[in-house]
């Protein structure tokens, strides 16, 4: 997979945000809230190809946690950028 | 200077130039955010309050305003931005290359591009590829205007619901004939001959030349000053253009545009403010003028005491309901706004003032 052009991280105050800006988006009026790990993930992968493997392993080798610990969080993660149409297959 | 007032210019400096807020405690939010409210600049002043932590932290009620603001104005710079791209991209289909004017150009200038505040988008397509531009782009899902080709001089404007998008074919009016013409030469070398590639985060837009940049965004605040008020958030932008183009300016070209447009007094006097307020340093102000500081001082309270569009005038905020109370009000205002002009700078309020005169000797006649 691979996020979707358009899709811009944006930080206001202590919060990052991820904003259907370009062409490819327009008409999609998305925000995402992201937390500090989501931001982290979004901006290793963004205008890349990845999987849920890279992910697990970015959190990984970023908090030193167990694979299926980080699993566990990717998943969840991976079906919200895929709802709002931030990432495509 | 008010205690307000310190407070305020310790927070715009923080956010202008990404550093911490230091020595500030027990902030009067309420008029600070009052004062940032009528410069434009309440979403840069929020995302260094809401960053804040300790004493001088808002209160909840406060700081869940200041989100507000940030989240708003995050949304509507999505969808300008969205109305930008596809614009952009229709009128490339076309080979007709806009020119991007203020908000989207200016943002780039800033430390974090979606806390400067805008509310439209401005495209320069320029006097040959005007109509064809405007019939392209009401083509547009969305947009929306009343069926007249120009609205005004300058521009033709679109509505997409609550965001306008102006197309300009100039960048701006000049009232006197042999002013009209020196900016149409500048104009030419700046936006139609000099523009400048950007990459806006995926997407590539056209913007002015950078000599064009600062002196467009000085022409628009002095512009403001004449007519509408002008607010710091209009002179933080010409700040920030000569903070990031440092070094990269065709000096003796912007002294040349600003002397022949007899802007080089005003230039001197704002740039004493922005060097004084607002933390320009002072190498980075191209023929900053130590002496101008007792016109400069009349200037700031003409800011402060104005704001944006007069936003903080007294004389704005309250309006007769009878139509004809109401006309006189606002004749009796244009006087009462050259009377502050004239404080500052008399002969170019003066000249402003024969213009704006007339202009509303013919809207009482209406």
């Amino acid at each position: 997979m691979r996020t979707k052009k358009g899709y811009v991280l944006r930080t206001i105050g202590k919060e990052y945000i991820l904003v259907a800006e370009g062409l490819e988006a327009s008409g999609n009026s998305v925000m995402i809230s992201l937390n500090e790990t989501a931001a982290m993930l979004w901006k290793a992968v963004d205008g890349k190809k990845f999987d849920a493997d890279t992910l697990v392993s970015l959190l990984m080798d970023e908090y030193g946690i167990t694979k299926e610990m980080a699993e566990k969080d990717v998943a969840p993660l991976l079906e919200t950028w895929k709802k709002s149409g931030a990432i495509t297959d | 200077m008010s205690p307000a007032e310190t407070q305020y210019f310790t927070l715009l400096r923080a956010a202008l130039w990404d550093k911490p807020v230091d020595n500030v405690s027990d902030v009067d939010w309420k008029s600070v955010m009052k004062m940032a409210v009528h410069h434009g600049n309440n979403v840069l002043l929020s995302d260094v309050a809401v960053r804040m932590e300790g004493k001088g932290k808002p209160s909840e009620k406060m700081l869940s305003r200041m989100q507000s603001y940030l989240r708003g104005n995050l949304l509507s710079q999505m969808r300008l931005r969205q109305i930008l791209s596809s614009a952009v991209s229709l009128l490339r289909e076309h080979k007709i290359e806009p020119v991007v004017l203020k908000g989207f150009g200016l943002a780039l200038l800033y430390p974090n591009p979606s806390l400067r505040q805008f509310g439209d988008v401005d495209l320069f397509v320029g006097l040959d590829h005007f109509h064809e531009a405007c019939d392209l782009l009401r083509t547009l899902p969305g947009g929306y205007n009343w069926g007249n080709r120009v609205d005004s001089g300058k521009h033709f404007n679109i509505e997409f619901g609550e965001y306008p998008m102006e197309i300009h074919r100039v960048s701006a009016e000049v009232n006197d004939p042999k002013g009209a013409k020196t900016y149409a030469a500048i104009e030419r070398d700046g936006l139609y001959n000099n523009p400048q590639r950007v990459d806006m985060e995926g997407l590539e837009i056209s913007l002015p030349s950078k000599e064009f940049m600062v002196f467009f965004t000085f022409f628009h605040a002095w512009h403001h000053f004449l007519t509408s008020g002008v607010g710091w958030r209009q002179i933080s932008d010409v700040a920030m253009a000569l903070h990031a183009y440092h070094g990269q300016l065709d000096l003796e070209k912007l002294r040349q545009w600003l002397t022949e447009m007899q802007l080089m007094k005003p230039w001197q006097v704002f740039g004493y403010l922005m060097v004084e307020y607002l933390g320009l340093p002072q190498t980075e102000m191209p023929f900053y003028e130590a002496k101008s500081h007792r016109t400069a001082q009349r200037l700031y309270c003409n800011v402060t005491q104005t704001g944006n569009f007069r936003r903080n005038s007294r004389f704005k905020q309250r309006h007769p309901k009878n139509k004809w109370m109401h006309k006189l009000h606002s004749f009796i205002g244009v006087f009462v706004d050259f009377l502050y002009r004239a404080r500052v700078f008399p002969s170019e309020a003066f000249r402003e003032m024969r213009h704006s005169f007339g202009m509303a000797l013919k809207k009482m006649g209406k």
